[in-house]
């Protein structure tokens, strides 16, 4: 261990650690700039100098090694004013105005102005480069804010290896300058945000509207992440599947959800909405690189899970939908004995009864299910039970978990009509195998994936004519945008703006539905809708049957616990009586399979906290390695298009217009003076 | 990450710089200060913002605008580069500015305190006027003027606006009878015709000399 002396105090340094380094470490602040932590020391901004005694001049402490038995002096006359004059150089470049900028109050270059004592009035103000652009994705150059330490510089080029920026000289001035002159994806930014990380003032910073509807910097900068309702590590599933490691990849998304091949043909992906990449062309192609991860990885996970010893406690699930066997699934790892009751005939609930197989296929979520009855979940189909008879039976808890299955229909006349079904009947009927007879023509009612899926199914079962009318116009419409694309595609009629008044049945036994043109749609405080019809605009749409497809609520009879809207109140996932839990749609409203797995998660760890566990489902599946923050660079990197179906050969491809947002949060945060300890500060304050 | 001028660039780029020190060491240095951080690579405090603050002060004398604690701060400025600048052309540079501060004190208190430039070296410092018992008309001055501050044709005595003229002195050099002349800002100006007058015609005495040497410090 090396031992040196600073300002008569006695530090440790680790070999090859510079002076500075280890005198931070050891809470002695010196000042410094353009030394920071995550990247190589280059020593020109002067301010860390210090005197050694036994050697002439001064030295730049970043770039100093300690020695045993060195002995330092951070202040003296000469330093002191070298310092000064160091920081009202930097200052001469830089605007005067402090409170316009973005970086106010946590600016490093503001905060050494006030532990120096410099002014801007002592040297001429010199005139800097005002480029101030917004042109770029992501972030924002503010160059007449830029003190020209380097750090940018040196995390893009020495930790990235991307080696955009530079300095560039040109009319007497110094500026960081990008390579090929012009935008940042023309000089092959790779957008990891790295620089803006560590500059020290608000010369890069990010745009703030990115970042704002998030609750902390970490949520913000990796939204993939903090977006998916379990919370998927996303970064880090790309990554093994960029490196070819499919098993690592699918392990990686088995430790937050049990469905990983399901939840990659039908998840909702909030994580691509939310991708970074979609600012700088398209996100990348998450759900489909998830996919390759499930079909070719393999059951390594299996060897990494996590079992615990038996606990005697028994739960109960009602309901075998994606909320309770993941439930089920996490409760059973943690020791518990776990029943599982279906009403219907098969596990699944709305993965086997709600999604038409053409989108998700029998197999794919059997043999999941298979795995969570292989970690010791008993199942017991055709099993109708409610929380009251469970607990007869002497269960220590039971999670209710009966999704939402009744279709509502909407409350106007005729409304139940010979050939009018919810989008739920007959959605279950497909899946069951018993095919509603729709005749030649269908009308569906409302615009969300649940209708379009009844259109799909429609389709598929060869009716001639689909028509589908909602309330939202067009580009307000809830279902996703592949849905609709999909839907016009095969001839789907689509009528957008419309409100439905009664629905009447002619003497050929047509219905016809009278519709109103909306003119105006909005929602109040207390989330009513309020419909501003246009005049004079009814109107009749005909079919030989009508769906509709507005909405689903839980089928709760018998249930005796406490509704609101015909959902069940919860707090914490415990319900208004004791020992009965509840989870997934039929506490959220229909949402989607992520959030129903992330509820289910929750709601294990609330009751296995109950049950006098720890709560912690945690696990780690797969290898955490520390990710490599060099990247690389990729001529035409911010151009590369989004690649659509994924194969094994190009998934690597695709995984790689990921922008490693993630790789941000591995750079030190540097610790401003007023960090260390009060008296050292006071002792050393110019 | 390094600097990366080292002495080995030096010689590439002409330092010392060898532009005409004898005439005034105010202009001197600043031409220096402006190959200097144009040729730097930007990386250190006290090379790149030390070379611009300099410059920014020395111009300001230059301009007739310096301050009386100009040549401390120049002093103080150069003697901290030498220290602590990592590139050996700034301290070769420095050291240059520090020695002409020694040599050649005199002239620049006469910068900064009289606002005269001795030499009449220093553009800001001085007028341009065209001595009319010179000029031949030749029209050279007015085609090369970036602000068309000269007036004449062929065969008339060609007069410079001094309101437009912005003593760039780009017609100097093109006079082929070195008619083009320097005179102190803070003299008497030398009489010159209002407008082109034909050439022999001018009959006013030329500036005289002694008029010149009697402005002289």
């Amino acid at each position: 261990m090396i031992k040196i002396t600073i300002d008569n105090k006695i530090i440790a340094a680790k070999e090859g650690q510079s002076v500075l380094s280890a005198a931070l470490e050891a809470g002695v602040y010196i000042p410094h700039l353009c030394h920071h932590p995550s990247l190589p020391d280059i020593g020109e901004c002067k301010l860390c100098i210090v005197e050694i005694e036994g050697r002439d001049g001064i030295h730049t402490s970043c770039t100093t090694p300690a020695e045993d038995g060195m002995v330092i002096r951070t202040r003296s006359e000469r330093i002191d004013s070298l310092r000064k004059l160091s920081m009202e150089l930097m200052l001469a470049g830089h605007p005067s105005e402090c409170t316009a900028c973005p970086k106010y109050g946590q600016c490093e270059f503001q905060s050494l102005i006030q532990y120096i004592g410099v002014s801007d009035t002592r040297l001429r103000k010199v005139p800097s480069n005002n480029l101030y652009t917004e042109e770029n994705p992501l972030f924002v150059r503010d160059l007449g804010r830029c003190v020209l330490c380097g750090r940018c510089v040196r995390a893009c080029e020495d930790v990235r290896g991307v080696g955009v920026l530079g300095f560039k000289t040109r009319d007497g001035r110094t500026e960081i300058s990008i390579r090929n002159g012009g935008l940042l994806a023309d000089g092959d930014c790779r957008f990891c945000g790295a620089c803006v990380e560590v500059c020290p003032t608000g010369a890069l910073h990010d745009k703030n509207e990115l970042l704002r509807s998030y609750g902390t910097k970490e949520s913000a900068l990796v939204p993939c992440r903090s977006k998916c309702p379990a919370h998927t590590d996303v970064p880090r599933y790309v990554a093994y599947v960029r490196e070819g490691d499919f098993s690592e990849a699918l392990a990686v998304i088995r430790e937050k959800a049990p469905f990983p091949h399901t939840l990659s043909l039908v998840c909702m992906r909030f994580c691509e909405d939310a991708c970074r990449r979609g600012c700088v062309n398209e996100a990348i192609s998450i759900r489909d690189i998830k996919r390759i991860a499930a079909e070719n990885g393999t059951d390594l996970w299996k060897s990494r899970a996590k079992s615990s010893p038996s606990t005697g406690r028994k739960v109960s699930v009602i309901g075998s939908g994606p909320a309770g066997l993941t439930a089920a699934y996490y409760l059973a790892r943690k020791g518990h004995t776990v029943d599982v009751y279906e009403k219907l005939p098969k596990a699944g609930g709305m993965l086997r009864y709600g999604i038409p197989g053409y989108r998700l296929p029998e197999e794919v979520f059997e043999s999941e299910i298979e795995d969570i009855l292989q970690a010791g979940v008993r199942l017991h189909v055709n099993s109708p039970k409610t929380p009251q008879e469970l607990l007869n039976e002497g269960t220590d808890a039971v999670l209710v978990a009966v999704g939402a299955h009744k279709g509502i229909r909407l409350p106007i006349e005729g409304n139940d009509l010979p050939n009018t079904y919810t989008a739920v009947e007959y959605l279950r009927n497909a899946a069951l195998g018993s095919i509603t007879g729709l005749g030649d023509s269908v009308l569906i009612l409302g615009g969300g994936n649940v209708a379009f899926d009844v259109a799909g199914v429609a389709h598929r079962n060869g009716i001639k004519r689909i028509m589908m009318a909602c309330l939202e116009p067009r580009d307000a419409m809830t279902a996703g945008k592949e849905e609709i694309e999909e839907g016009l595609g095969y001839g789907l009629e689509l009528y957008n703006g419309k409100t439905f008044l009664r629905v009447v049945q002619n003497e050929e036994g047509k219905l016809s539905v009278l519709c109103r043109d909306v003119a105006e749609l909005s929602v109040d405080d207390s989330g009513r809708m309020n419909i501003v019809p246009v005049p004079d605009s009814d109107q009749w749409l005909t079919a030989d049957s009508v769906i509709f497809a507005v909405g689903q609520k839980p089928e709760l009879e018998g249930f005796e616990l406490e509704q609101n809207r015909g959902l069940l109140v919860v707090n914490g996932h415990r319900s208004s009586v004791e020992k009965v839990f509840a989870c997934g749609d039929s506490v959220t409203g229909t949402l989607s399979i992520i959030h129903a797995i992330a509820s289910g998660r929750e709601a294990a760890s609330a009751i296995d906290l109950y049950l006098g566990g720890d709560g912690d489902i945690s696990e780690q599946l797969a290898k955490q390695e520390s990710t490599s923050p060099w990247l690389g660079r990729t001529p035409g990197f911010a151009y590369k298009e989004r690649i659509g179906c994924l194969t094994c050969d190009n998934a690597a491809d695709e995984a790689d217009r990921c922008l490693r947002c993630h790789l941000r949060l591995q750079i030190e945060q540097p610790k401003l003076w007023n960090a260390f300890s009060e008296s050292q500060v006071k002792d050393n304050a110019m | 990450m390094q600097c990366n001028k080292m002495i080995s660039n030096i010689n590439g780029i002409g330092f010392p710089y060898s532009g005409e020190r004898d005439r005034c060491s105010v202009d001197y240095v600043f031409r220096l200060l402006d190959q200097l951080r144009n040729t730097l690579c930007g990386k250190g405090v006290f090379c790149r913002d030390a070379a611009s603050q300099l410059y920014s002060i020395v111009g300001s004398i230059r301009g007739g605008e310096g301050k009386s604690g100009d040549v401390g701060l120049i002093r103080e400025i150069c003697q901290a580069s030498l220290q602590l600048a990592d590139c050996e052309m700034t301290r070769e540079a420095v050291k240059e500015i520090l020695s002409l501060l020694d040599t050649d004190g005199e002239n620049w208190d006469a910068h900064i305190t009289r606002r005269r430039c001795p030499s009449l070296s220093c553009e800001s410092l001085t007028i341009f006027y065209i001595d009319p018992a010179v000029c031949d008309g030749c029209g050279k001055c007015t085609d090369i003027c970036p602000e068309s501050a000269i007036d004449g044709s062929p065969a008339l005595i060609h007069v410079i606006d001094r309101e437009m003229c912005t003593r760039c002195a780009a017609c100097e050099p093109v006079c082929p009878v070195s008619a083009i002349k320097r005179a102190d800002v803070a003299g008497v100006p030398p009489k010159t015709p209002d407008a082109p007058v034909p050439v022999g015609s001018f009959k006013a005495e030329p500036v005289r000399k002694g008029l010149r040497k009697g402005l002289r410090p």
